[in-house]
């Protein structure tokens, strides 16, 4: 099984190391082409933009990882980003706001997952749906206006503030991923979640209750959703009914790009950190370049659809050497 | 202490409008082997997966070393010292090897999951069974099938298992791995574990098994001691009740001089060479060789599946230009692949529709279907080859192996072919369904059909066959006719030992 050592097949296996080397290479070049890339000004704001992109992926990498699929994730993430503003103006408690903001994202979460799993329904028509009534919440809680609050709140601390020098939004980038990464590869649990995903009549021959795990990782998206409710309420410093936007959309490309399989079995929460990362970085490049802003959507899906054949090649590729 | 590691008591177990097991009563002995025999469909699966724990008996009961236990999962059946090796694998192919032996039992440290201690073990594991070579941090979906096996005996060893069940392990072997397959297994039982070994090749039977207890419908017919004086006869009325000289039909046709079929010089590089081959008007030509001889390659690439490098094809002596399935179709030439289930049959549509999906031409009017002639096509086949049960509506994937065979022979029939290209026809299927097929063959060749026959089981080929031309690492290497065959001979010949001086 002594294989030759192949840089490029190593570069694919090890994705968030490839994307990484991606970014800085994108990072110098448009350093030295444009004059407005390099500032501390313009990087903040690619890592802030990129940072609810990195929650919902994080949470997402459990549960495509996890063999599933969830639509809802970034409209589960204004529900409860709503919820937690009309919370923290009721009691002015920021952190009975946080806990609200998680709960409800948490229930929602499970809830596609007992759809899915014990009801037996298609993941993505559940996650279609689940995502339209969050929706529809969220713009009747509101009736369509967004939900200020005060500045003395925690949202508005993380969201609008600084650490030194440093956004605490970005600070909080790295430390959703790493503990995101801790609980998926370090912990038992998270090794059993992934093998749902890789083959669930494997999994429970092992013994393992592949529903329930399932519906656990359709609850951490959830947790990870909630969390992302925070600081978006922070970011746009009020709870609105309508953020989501594409982000949903954004979400599930960065995990992909980032090398989560949506066969399920695989994947890293860095490499989905990364990818989400390597989107926003995309978006900029174009707006360096004065490209319409139009056109960001289209590279998006032109990104994903080219690493996903990327992928396909290499894993040819890969067989081919084995033979 | 009982001198049993397995006492199965009266197990019976019901599915809806089924008995798939009338009151069973299995045992096996530490260190001993006992085969399991019986057609498709006789209830040896649904036993071992009482014993898996994938499904709970109606009735009965299960002692293992004397202690009753109750198999509700698969983990109690694990923890039972059980390990099964079924035919489909169960792993995780983006985990590695370790991650997939200890899968639902990691090691722990501090509360984390411990991987270096399970890299190794695994390789440990890997090493007694003489596979050190490879590293237990190899992901899964890198290794062979024969590998991935492996893995799943590694499973077992490593639950340190005292009953393992092996279900038709060699169906997706080499020779050489069988081989292989067969030292572990001898290594296991000299350990003292108890194996249970269910197969279709009588041959391992009788190489193998200590105990032989055959199973149909259900119920089981009996248990011999294997010895010198059980015979592949013996087993096959285990099975089924009649006797082997009954099975193959009496071959009253005599092919023709006249060549329908001819390949010339065809290669493709690495995996097949100078392929000539003819086939005569009314002939069954049987195609054998080792798994892995490029028997199959060397079909789909004459029927224009697989590419060629060189070579030229002709059909009733003119050249077939542009080869490809589309064109050999319209020469009247058609292939039953070998993976019925993949490539034969669309498994999640309904026999009528595969029945017709080559067909529209014949059950439509001005590029519309015509219902009528479609239910009267459909009958038509349907009872030209007696498919069981008649019900076309039904999903080709509820029928048994044979019939879906039938199905796959129905369809191109009604292109009206005169070649026919089997490529192992009867694999998977039971005794009976087999005795069906074989008939079937030789009525098409009654009716002017010529049918090429790749199989990997030597009996059917002699059973079967007017001539048998031999595969050997890409090359035919020997030929021989009806009057020359002999077992012998041509085990000989495709391991590469020439008999033929021509």
């Amino acid at each position: 099984m002594k294989k030759k050592f192949n840089f490029f097949t190593w570069l694919l296996d090890k994705r968030e190391i490839a994307l990484t080397l991606l970014i800085l290479i994108m990072a110098v070049i448009m350093s030295f082409t444009t004059d407005t890339f390099f500032s501390k000004e313009n990087i903040f704001n690619i890592f802030k933009q990129a940072a609810i992109t990195v929650v919902l992926a994080c949470g997402l990498t459990f549960i495509i990882s996890g063999g599933g699929i969830d639509l809802s994730v970034a409209n589960n993430m204004c529900l409860s980003s709503v919820l937690l503003c009309i919370v923290y103006n009721a009691t002015g408690s920021s952190l009975l706001a946080l806990l609200t903001g998680i709960g409800v994202s948490a229930v929602v979460g499970a809830m596609n997952g007992v759809m899915i799993t014990k009801l037996g329904l298609p993941p993505f028509i559940v996650t279609m749906g689940v995502s339209n009534i969050c929706t529809g919440l969220a713009l009747v809680v509101t009736k369509g206006y967004p939900i200020n609050f005060s500045n003395k709140s925690l949202m508005f601390t993380i969201g609008q503030t600084s650490l030194g020098p440093i956004p605490y939004l970005i600070l909080l980038i790295p430390l959703f991923a790493l503990g995101g990464q801790f609980l998926l590869r370090k912990t038992v649990l998270g090794n059993r979640l992934q093998a749902c995903g890789g083959n669930p009549v494997a999994a429970s021959l092992s013994g393992l209750n592949v529903s329930n795990l399932k519906i656990l990782t359709y609850t951490i998206g959830g947790i990870f959703a909630g969390c992302a409710g925070f600081l978006l309420a922070g970011r746009l410093n009020s709870g609105n009914p309508s953020a989501a936007g594409t982000l949903g959309m954004d979400a599930i490309c960065a995990t992909v790009v980032g090398g989560t399989s949506m066969m399920g079995g695989g994947g890293t929460v860095i490499g989905s950190m990364v990818g989400a990362v390597l989107m926003q970085l995309i978006k900029n490049a174009l707006i360096q370049y004065e490209v319409s802003m139009y056109w960001q959507t289209t590279v998006i899906g032109i990104v994903l659809i080219c690493v996903c054949a990327l992928d396909l090649v290499s894993r040819k590729a890969g067989e081919k050497g084995l033979k | 202490m009982s001198e049993y590691v397995l006492e199965m008591k009266n197990i019976s177990k019901v599915f809806p409008g089924v008995k798939a097991l009338d009151q069973v009563s299995f045992n096996l002995k530490a260190g001993e082997i006992h085969c399991l025999i019986g057609e498709n469909g006789a209830g040896k699966s649904t036993l071992i997966k009482c014993l898996g724990g994938q499904h709970t008996p109606s009735e009965g009961e299960i002692y293992i070393n004397g202690k009753k236990v109750d198999i509700v999962n698969a983990k109690v059946s694990r923890e039972n010292g059980i390990g099964v090796i079924y035919q489909e694998f169960n792993l995780v192919p983006l985990f590695t090897i370790a991650e997939n032996i200890y899968l639902g039992r990691e090691y722990k440290k501090n509360g984390l999951i411990d991987r270096a201690g399970m890299f190794r073990d695994a390789d440990e594991i890997l090493k007694s069974l003489g596979q050190e070579h490879i590293s237990s941090k190899t992901r899964v979906y890198e290794l062979s099938t024969s590998q991935q096996q492996m893995i799943e005996i590694s499973k077992a060893v490593s639950t340190n298992s005292k009953i393992i069940v092996f279900d038709e392990p060699t169906a997706v072997l080499t020779q050489k791995e069988t081989e292989l397959l067969f030292k572990i297994i001898a290594q296991l039982k000299a350990q003292g574990v108890g194996i249970i070994y269910i197969t279709h090749r009588l041959d391992e039977v009788l190489e193998l098994a200590d105990r032989i207890t055959g199973l149909r419908d259900g119920k089981i017919t009996s248990t011999v001691d294997n010895g010198p004086d059980v015979t592949k006869d013996d087993l096959v009325a285990m099975m089924v009740g009649r006797k082997l000289e009954a099975y193959y039909p009496q071959r009253v046709v005599t092919p023709s001089e006249e060549v329908v079929f001819e390949a010339k010089n065809f290669s493709l590089k690495g995996t097949f060479s100078d392929v000539n081959m003819k086939l005569h008007k009314g002939e069954i030509l049987g195609i054998c060789g080792l798994v892995g001889a490029g028997r199959t390659e060397t079909m789909k690439s004459i029927f224009g599946v697989l590419p060629h490098d060189s070579g030229e094809v002709y059909v009733d002596g003119k050249k077939v230009e542009h080869i490809s399935p589309h064109e050999l179709i319209k020469h009247g030439m058609v292939l039953l692949p070998e993976d019925r289930k993949n490539e034969g049959l669309s498994l999640m549509q309904t026999a009528a529709i595969n029945l017709c999906i080559p067909n529209y031409d014949q059950i439509s009017k001005n590029g519309l279907v015509n219902s009528k002639m479609r239910s009267e096509f459909i009958d038509k086949y349907f009872n030209m080859l007696m498919v069981k049960p008649a019900l076309p509506g039904r999903l080709a994937v509820n029928f048994s192996g044979g019939n879906q065979q039938k199905i796959i022979i129905a369809k191109w029939l009604a292109r009206n072919p005169h070649i026919l290209v089997m490529d192992e026809p009867t694999r998977g299927i039971d005794v009976n369904a087999k005795a069906e097929i074989y008939n079937i063959m030789n009525d098409l060749t009654h009716q002017g059909m010529s049918i090429v026959m790749v199989s990997s089981e030597m009996a059917e080929l002699m059973g079967v066959c007017d001539r048998i031309m031999v595969m050997y690492e890409g090359k035919f290497v020997d030929e021989f006719t009806r009057d020359e065959f002999d077992e012998q001979n041509l085990a000989k010949a495709q391991s590469g030992i020439v008999v033929h001086t021509a």
